[in-house]
């Protein structure tokens, strides 16, 4: 599966469109890791726990939209973006969506 | 008694304030540094924001890259942000944080480029959302930064 977030790959070209795919997640991190960012907001800086929950939340959302992709038969995901927003205390939503395509190479001198 | 322990508080709160704007100050002078070196060991990696390749370009590979930190800022100059508030303006002392925010994001987007062997990261994407703040407290803890972009190896 390749995903990426530009439009179209050179040296491959769409042979079909499966349609939007898309994957989301809510996560939160235990009370210590909020307990530990509320310290942190003393001094500023970088709140790990909270990065920690941000890198994980972005693997599981990609990894549901490549599984929709999958189903529809698809072999790569273009134009990907991604969005966040906060729900709740401590929890966050990350959201990510794309177009599953189906690609084949194009000959190099089909290409000139 | 109650005089005590208001005083008590008054003295604790100026003091974690206090001890948060000297901290604050030190941490972001590293962190700014630490970041001027981290960009110029990846300055070598072209970055853009454009959706289209140019035509004559032939990538032998393409990935998706993301960098993402959640960053905060100290509590002195989140009291100066609040006074500042109440006769509104530009609040620059949050200014430094969304810089320090998106630069890190950056700069962790190139070295998943570099891990990739990519010369180019091209459609290069900046996304910024608050997070944190409690039931009782509705101010943000902090702001995530989301980069992402697609990163390739060209020539």
């Amino acid at each position: 599966m390749i995903v990426v977030n530009i439009e179209s790959i050179p040296g491959t070209r769409v042979v079909s469109v499966k349609g939007l795919v898309q994957g989301n997640t809510v996560r939160a991190k235990h009370v210590g890791k909020d307990i530990a960012a509320g310290l942190k907001n003393i001094v500023g800086g970088e709140l790990k726990g909270y990065t920690e929950l941000l890198v994980e939340s972005r693997q599981e959302a990609v990894a549901r939209m490549i599984e929709q992709a999958q189903a529809l038969g698809a072999n790569a995901i273009v134009n990907v973006r991604f969005a966040t927003s906060s729900i709740t205390a401590g929890a966050s939503e990350l959201y990510a969506y794309g177009t599953a395509v189906v690609l084949a190479k194009v000959d190099d001198e089909a290409l000139a | 008694m109650e005089a005590w322990i208001t005083l008590v508080f008054v003295v604790l709160s100026l003091g974690v304030t206090a001890f948060g704007a000297v901290a604050g100050m030190l941490l972001e002078r590293r962190h700014l540094a630490q970041l001027a070196r981290d960009e110029a060991e990846l300055a070598a990696i072209m970055v853009t924001s454009m959706k289209r390749l140019p035509r004559n370009w032939t990538p032998t590979s393409s990935t998706l890259v993301v960098g993402s930190t959640v960053m905060s800022t100290d509590a002195f100059r989140r009291w100066v942000a609040n006074l500042i508030n109440l006769v509104g303006g530009r609040i620059g002392v949050y200014e430094s944080m969304m810089e320090r925010a998106r630069r890190e994001a950056m700069v962790r987007l190139l070295r998943e480029a570099q891990a990739a062997g990519a010369n180019v990261v091209w459609n290069v994407r900046l996304e910024t959302a608050a997070i944190g703040g409690g039931e009782k407290d509705e101010r943000a803890k902090g702001i995530e930064v989301i980069a992402s972009g697609t990163a390739m190896r060209v020539g």
